[in-house]
């Protein structure tokens, strides 16, 4: 329990960095980094702790981190009157599939090369495995962030809003 | 109640419209913001957004024959969240005080042109962020610098590509090949590691659409359905260009897990 505590901090660490980074390429107002990095290391973190205690499947996961991202930074974003997805889409990147993407590629790229069959359908397999993964995982982090902007949709635009009527 | 020219606040609406939609807003947003600063001068509105052009009627309530209806061209996407988030802020202030057209543009102008944040403190917390992205993949330390180095390179290219206007397509493909090749050779003859696959993988990251991708679910979630389609096509040519640039870099060096 500690053990996976301790991993799941890490974790949370190294997404926070990765978020600083992937959220100066999309250009956020300055003051917001540091609340999207917290985004970020929340639901990495949360996504980690929840597959290594409970073993859930890792679209699941990813889906429940996402949610975790969403209604954290709906409550972030009415704090510092800012717009929800300012703070809560770049947290998301760091959750991107980027490996198994890759992974899919490759084994498109190998498929073409080899003419064994047996192969060639062991291929077929990795290629939906890793496909599968990847459009799931992506599906879930945009419809897990999504549905808290939904639950709150007509406060979601008037959060820039500077005076509260 | 305020009121302004209904030629210069179409102009104005029309630029600030294409402004958000450029900078990565979603459609509902940009919809909203417009229809709020209108309501604000006392007319009427409607809006149509498409990928290419937005088209918007701006009307007097008690007197219909004062209209305008203009179609504008949208510009290619430069993401600023900070665009979205203050334009939608001034959207509100325009919405809750008096203030006046003319300072309304001043400040459209001032929040325009000093958003976009430093080149060049992007580039180095954008390479240490893909290192943190190895490390979460699984990556060693020695992936780490690896891809810390190759993301310096391509970061490098990608920003000069984009300031002598290249293709944004082939940018992306001369980027994504740039970084993983980059991180092939650095990893094969200057530093050991035992998990290249990881760095190559990661090394292009940096490229990925990810607000264009959100946003396009979000768009389709609000209804605006084919502005939400045009988005998920035009992020998937892009992810395939990332992919391009991967594929170059495989079949070059003839390499697999």
């Amino acid at each position: 329990m500690i053990d996976i505590i301790t991993s799941s901090l890490l974790e949370a660490v190294f997404a926070a960095m990765a978020a600083v980074g992937f959220a100066l390429i999309s250009d956020p107002p300055k003051r917001l980094i540091f609340f999207t990095a917290l985004l970020a290391a929340a639901g990495r973190g949360v996504r980690y702790f929840i597959i290594a205690q409970y073993g859930i499947g890792l679209s699941i996961a990813t889906f429940i981190a996402a949610l975790v991202i969403g209604f954290l930074g709906i409550f972030m974003a009415n704090k510092l009157r800012c717009s929800m997805e300012v703070v809560s889409f770049p947290a998301l990147l760091p959750m991107i599939p980027g490996l198994y993407a890759y992974k899919t590629i490759l084994s498109i790229v190998e498929y073409g090369k080899t003419t064994d069959l047996i192969e060639k359908q062991a291929l077929i397999v990795t290629m939906f495995d890793n496909g599968i993964t990847t459009v799931s995982i992506i599906t879930a982090l945009a419809v897990g962030v999504t549905i808290p902007l939904l639950i709150f949709y007509e406060k979601s635009f008037t959060m820039t809003r500077k005076i509260k009527k | 109640m305020k009121t302004a020219d209904i030629q210069e606040l179409s102009n104005f609406l029309l630029d600030y419209a294409v402004m958000l939609m450029r900078s990565g807003a979603n459609t509902e947003r940009t919809v909203r913001n417009v229809t709020r600063i209108c309501k604000s001068f006392g007319y009427e509105t409607a809006i149509a957004i498409f990928q290419r052009n937005i088209t918007m009627t701006i009307s007097n309530p008690n007197d219909h024959s004062i209209r305008r209806t203009y179609v504008k061209q949208q510009m290619s996407p430069h993401l600023s969240l900070s665009i979205v988030n203050d334009l939608s802020a001034l959207s509100w202030q325009s919405f809750d005080t008096d203030i006046s057209l003319d300072e309304l543009k001043e400040k459209y102008n001032e929040i325009v042109s000093n958003a976009h944040s430093n080149k060049y403190i992007v580039l180095v917390f954008a390479s240490l962020a893909i290192a943190a992205f190895c490390e979460l993949f699984g990556g060693d330390f020695h992936s780490m610098i690896i891809v810390f180095l190759s993301t310096i390179v391509a970061f490098a290219l990608r920003l000069f590509l984009i300031k002598i206007k290249f293709d944004v397509r082939a940018m992306i493909i001369a980027v994504s090949f740039t970084a993983s090749i980059t991180a092939y050779y650095i990893g094969k003859y200057l530093i050991n590691t035992n998990t290249l696959d990881v760095a190559v993988s990661t090394s292009v990251l940096f490229l990925i659409p990810g607000v264009h991708i959100i946003n396009s679910v979000t768009d389709i979630l609000d209804g605006h359905v084919i502005t939400g389609m045009a988005r998920g096509v035009s992020a998937m040519i892009l992810v395939i260009c990332i992919a391009i640039g991967l594929y170059a870099t495989l079949a070059i060096t003839r390499w697999a897990i």
